[in-house]
């Protein structure tokens, strides 16, 4: 059986530490494998785009960014998922083009042992297609100054799912040092090991759920960030916040989680009887 | 006589007041470190099968 179930069931494995609680975060192109479907192969795409909503959501997944390929079967598609606080999509910049309103959710906060964690969403604005005049995209210039203008006050911890590249993402942690994570998608990058760029830690894991990147850190409060081992006894000194991150390989040899193993099995379902038509 | 008590007793205070300082600094450094996991993924592109 799937990935799927052996992403769910590595998943589950890593929140259930007690001492460190976790976050599952997906940070973009989650459901679908292009920008632009063929019609006819739009309606198997969104049963399988359900399926992988609803395998996530088992495995304790509750936020997601959105990257230019989730907008494959437009923002409908998505709002009709977007049920805080089961599962929400995260975008401060997707907006409708009348009023200028965000169209999902710009921010998600959620209390990880005791820290408030603002979670905020970028679709890449140039990547987005203006589909019948439903979404626009803003730059991240003009539109995620305000956000952390309102957030950088509560929020112990600000960390941003962005569908910009690399070099985008880089002058975003220049220009504003309150950001914490950068959780990268799109761009194909590959496993991409935190770099840290002036007080943020940029990261991303390869594509198509080969690996599952954990990113383990002891927070003292925002400012400087350090590689090393968080539970080490040095984690309590200073103001010095540290990380450690590896990437977990989804190989044949996981077992599968046999919650969303059913979940796929019925997608698999779905999807046969999609492809004989009606009976 | 009673300048002497009062320095006497402000002596005995002293430590007791530098434990207490030394006691709130170690607790309100204490209180703002937290353990937290980020379990990330991206580009899962509609795969229910993909595998590493």
């Amino acid at each position: 059986m799937g990935g799927l179930s052996k992403k769910a069931f590595l998943t589950k494995q890593l929140a259930a530490d007690s001492n460190r609680p976790a976050l599952i975060v997906n940070s973009g192109n989650l459901l679908f494998p292009a920008d632009v479907l063929p019609p006819e192969n739009m309606a198997a795409a969104k049963i399988t785009a359900a399926g992988v909503i609803e395998a996530n959501q088992k495995m304790g997944g509750v936020v997601a960014g959105v990257g230019s390929r989730d907008l494959a079967a437009g923002i409908s598609f998505l709002r009709q998922y977007h049920q805080p606080p089961g599962w929400s999509w995260v975008s401060l910049n997707l907006v409708d083009p009348e009023t200028r309103k965000p169209l999902l959710a710009p921010v998600l906060w959620r209390q990880v042992n005791g820290l408030k964690v603002a979670v905020l969403g970028l679709a890449d604005h140039t990547a987005v297609r203006a589909e019948a005049g439903e979404t626009q995209a803003l730059a991240w210039r003009d539109s995620l100054p305000a956000v952390l203008a309102e957030v950088q006050g509560e929020a112990d911890f600000i960390l941003l799912v962005s569908n910009y590249s690399l070099p985008d993402n880089q002058d975003i942690a220049r220009s504003h040092d309150a950001i914490d994570l950068i959780l990268q998608s799109g761009h194909v990058v590959g496993n991409m090991t935190p770099l840290l760029v002036n007080k943020t830690l940029i990261a991303q894991t390869e594509t198509r759920g080969k690996y599952l990147g954990v990113l383990d850190v002891n927070w003292n409060g925002h400012g400087r960030w350090q590689e090393g081992e968080p539970s080490s006894p040095a984690a309590t000194e200073g103001k010095t916040s540290l990380f450690a991150n590896r990437f977990v390989a989804l190989k044949l040899s996981v077992a599968n989680d046999p919650e969303v193993e059913t979940v796929v099995r019925q997608t698999r379902r779905q999807l046969d009887q999609q492809q004989r038509g009606p009976q | 006589m009673n300048n002497t008590n009062n320095r006497r007793g402000k002596n005995r205070l002293q430590p007791v007041l530098a434990a207490f300082c030394l006691l709130a600094l170690l607790s309100w450094g204490g209180a703002e470190a937290a353990e937290l996991r980020f379990i990330y993924a991206n580009d899962n592109l509609g795969e229910l099968d993909g595998c590493g």
